[in-house]
């Protein structure tokens, strides 16, 4: 068995292929329907967004499996599967796992971060499986998958450090006046990064926008698209009184916004705070504000410095999700293995019950005269023999397994003590080549995964 | 980490309260390890719920602090109670809470002076990314100092109460009554300045962490011994 993933999204396909091969309400069932019938498919589970159309599935045969997968997608969105191969991706095993895990985090979404995705996994998740296309495996995973998801969201800040010039701007006004909602904003400039940032601030709750430009019928014609107020140059002294952020972008030469002007509007402000951000080049602002009580002056170099720190801050965090995959991944392929595990405990203690109550019924046998309580107190402490004599093995046995990633120890567990556990010739065929890899391996001294435990074969 | 500090303080303690022979028959040690507890528990519920990130770390460090003054108090004698404990113990539970308050807010302004200064130098690294806005920081220690203000003056109210009940006098003169009410009067003039004034500054929030120095002086330094002669 092997966990795949069969997808594009906007890592591997351009939009208008992303648009017609997304799948949405019929479709979407369409699709569960066909891959619950096929022999290859075991489980699955469809994820479709705007960006990104996957098949996640537990299966006999990779290559089968993708190929049928590739035609199923293709019939149903009508693009010939050569163009549509071209553009999907098949990940295996770990990788596979690990993928799904990063989409839920928001590590694969082109807002790096973003939360929705992990919404449109749970329900992708729910609805396969109200579908009858998960079992025992893929609820376990996508349940490991949701809380990795989950985990990301609470305990990091990876999809809170914007890394463009305007949220850097909004961010650093935000960092001294709050949030920008009920704020007066004055925007000098009606260019193009005048009127961008007009509306920016604009779209960010901010109460008022005043905007303000040498030709006033420029500023009238952007004001009125975004709901600001118009004005001349010569009306910013008097609304530098009103603003709690100025945003300038003239470019032109000298110093639109003078010291003299900031210092004659922070009168009967009351201590309330000035955000000057200058994002000229030539700068607007006379650079001697910046001195005066209560006024921050920023400048392009000083929003590449925010934006340099949300970057090293967002790959810190990055780092810190991708550790929690790991670690998903890691509990995922320790379940696995205890799942094959708990059949040749449970096949071992019926062995010892089996024995010892063989003990037992020569014992009366061959001792007729005992009475019952003698009967209960040797059985009681036969049975304290048996259940003393397996505890370590079976605690041995879970630990090295968990640890080696297959089945080669509880193999062995199960030879030592006579134990035959029913297999198919494929599981024994899979095993034997996996205890002969996995022989190698150790003879060659190879240390797989920088040291760390093997995972579960369904894993690698 | 946090949690193995909460568990071994909490430990403390209980341990230190287990062995008052009463409630009320505390040390100053003993009321500035409570302090301390009641930050942390405090920070560390609300961050469990709402991620306050780095305020639980600053919260930590006046927590730190007051517990460091309290390991080093621990000599002290202990103080000898009147009558009518119940009155005592409300004066005392409300002088503590009120005490909290106010270390909530020192920490508020000691984040509020560490944001100030990052976006006045425009250094913009982990501490100005996480540290919350100047906006917020100033609010929040606003409404610390405010219901550190009310708690205090209801626990000076109860304990001058409590004088006339028991001391049959008014204990207007007495210098842990004087240092409180002087205390008390330079949180009331910090807020009536933030009040006039829409945000707080830079020298507002000096202001503030002064007024909590004097807090301290008058917790650890003026003697809470009950006038010579009246017990």
């Amino acid at each position: 068995m092997h966990i795949i993933v069969v997808g594009m999204s906007h890592h591997s396909a351009p939009v208008d292929l992303r648009e017609r091969v997304s799948l949405s309400g019929d479709a979407h069932s369409h699709v569960l329907t066909q891959l619950g019938g096929s022999r290859t498919v075991l489980e699955s589970v469809v994820l479709s967004t705007c960006n990104r159309t996957e098949v996640y599935a537990l299966v006999n045969s990779t290559h089968a499996a993708h190929d049928f997968i590739l035609t199923l997608l293709a019939n149903t969105s009508g693009v010939p599967k050569q163009d549509l191969s071209e553009h999907m991706y098949l990940k295996q095993g770990e990788a596979a796992v690990a993928h799904a895990m990063r989409v839920a985090c928001g590590l694969d979404s082109i807002v790096v971060g973003e939360t929705q995705i992990l919404g449109q996994m749970r329900e992708a998740f729910q609805t396969a499986f109200e579908a009858g296309n998960t079992g025992a495996m893929f609820n376990r995973m996508f349940r490991e998958v949701l809380h990795v998801g989950k985990r990301a969201q609470t305990e990091t800040t990876v999809g809170q450090h914007p890394v463009s010039v305007s949220y850097a701007a909004v961010q650093l006004a935000s960092k001294i006046v709050g949030g920008l909602e009920g704020k007066v904003a004055l925007v000098i400039g009606a260019g193009q990064m005048g009127a961008l940032a007009a509306k920016h601030l604009s779209a960010q709750g901010v109460k008022r926008v005043l905007l303000a430009n040498r030709t006033l019928a420029k500023a009238s014609a952007i004001a009125s698209e975004i709901g600001a107020q118009a004005l001349s140059l010569d009306g910013v002294e008097a609304a530098l009184k009103d603003a709690d952020i100025v945003v300038s972008a003239t470019g032109r030469p000298g110093h639109t916004v003078k010291a003299a002007f900031v210092r004659q509007a922070l009168v009967g402000r009351r201590g309330r705070p000035l955000v000057l951000l200058d994002i000229a080049v030539p700068r607007d602002i006379d650079p001697a504000c910046a001195a005066l009580p209560n006024v921050y002056l920023y400048d392009v170099d000083d929003l590449n410095g925010v934006i340099d720190a949300n970057v090293q801050e967002r790959a810190r965090q990055a780092a810190l999700v991708e550790d929690m995959v790991a670690a998903g991944v890691r509990a995922f392929s320790d379940w696995l293995t205890e799942q094959e595990v708990v059949p040749l405990i449970v096949a071992l203690r019926q062995k010892g019950e089996a024995i010892q109550r063989d003990v037992m019924e020569s014992l009366v046998r061959k001792l007729p005269h005992l009475s019952e309580r003698d009967q209960k107190i040797i059985h009681k402490h036969t049975m304290s023999i048996v259940n003393q004599l397996l505890r370590e093995p079976i605690q041995n046995v879970k630990e090295l397994s968990i640890a080696s990633g297959d089945l080669a120890y509880a193999s062995m567990f199960a030879q030592l003590f006579g134990i035959d556990p029913v297999k198919t010739d494929d599981e024994a065929a899979e095993s034997r080549a996996v205890r002969l890899m996995d022989v190698l391996s150790r003879v060659l001294g190879e240390v797989s995964h920088q040291g760390q435990p093997n995972l579960h074969p369904v894993l690698r | 980490m946090l949690f193995t500090a909460f568990v071994a303080m909490t430990t403390l303690l209980f341990l230190r309260l287990s062995r008052l022979p009463s409630v009320i028959d505390y040390s100053k040690s003993d009321l500035a390890l409570l302090v301390s507890w009641l930050m942390l528990t405090v920070t560390l519920v609300v961050d469990a719920r709402f991620r306050i990130g780095v305020v639980v770390f600053f919260a930590n460090v006046v927590s730190f602090g007051l517990a460091l003054f309290a390991g080093g108090l621990q000599a002290d004698a202990r103080e000898h109670w009147l009558p009518a404990v119940n009155l005592l113990i409300v004066h005392i539970a409300l002088a503590t809470l009120g005490e909290a308050a106010f270390a909530f807010a020192f920490a508020f302004a000691l984040m509020h002076l560490v944001q100030e200064r990052h976006l006045r130098q425009h250094r913009f690294d982990r501490w100005f990314l996480q540290l919350p806005s100047l906006a917020t920081l100033d609010t929040w220690a606003l409404f610390a100092s405010a219901v550190g203000c009310a708690l205090m003056l209801l626990a000076m109210a109860t304990g001058s109460f409590w004088g006339d009940l028991v001391l049959h006098r008014w204990l207007l003169l007495w210098p842990k009554f004087i240092a409180t009410a002087v205390c008390w009067a330079m949180y009331a003039i910090y807020l009536g300045l933030r009040i006039v004034r829409r945000a707080a500054d830079r020298r507002l929030m000096f202001y503030q962490v002064a007024c909590f120095v004097a807090l301290l002086f008058n917790l650890f330094l003026v003697s809470g011994r009950t006038p010579a002669g009246v017990a």
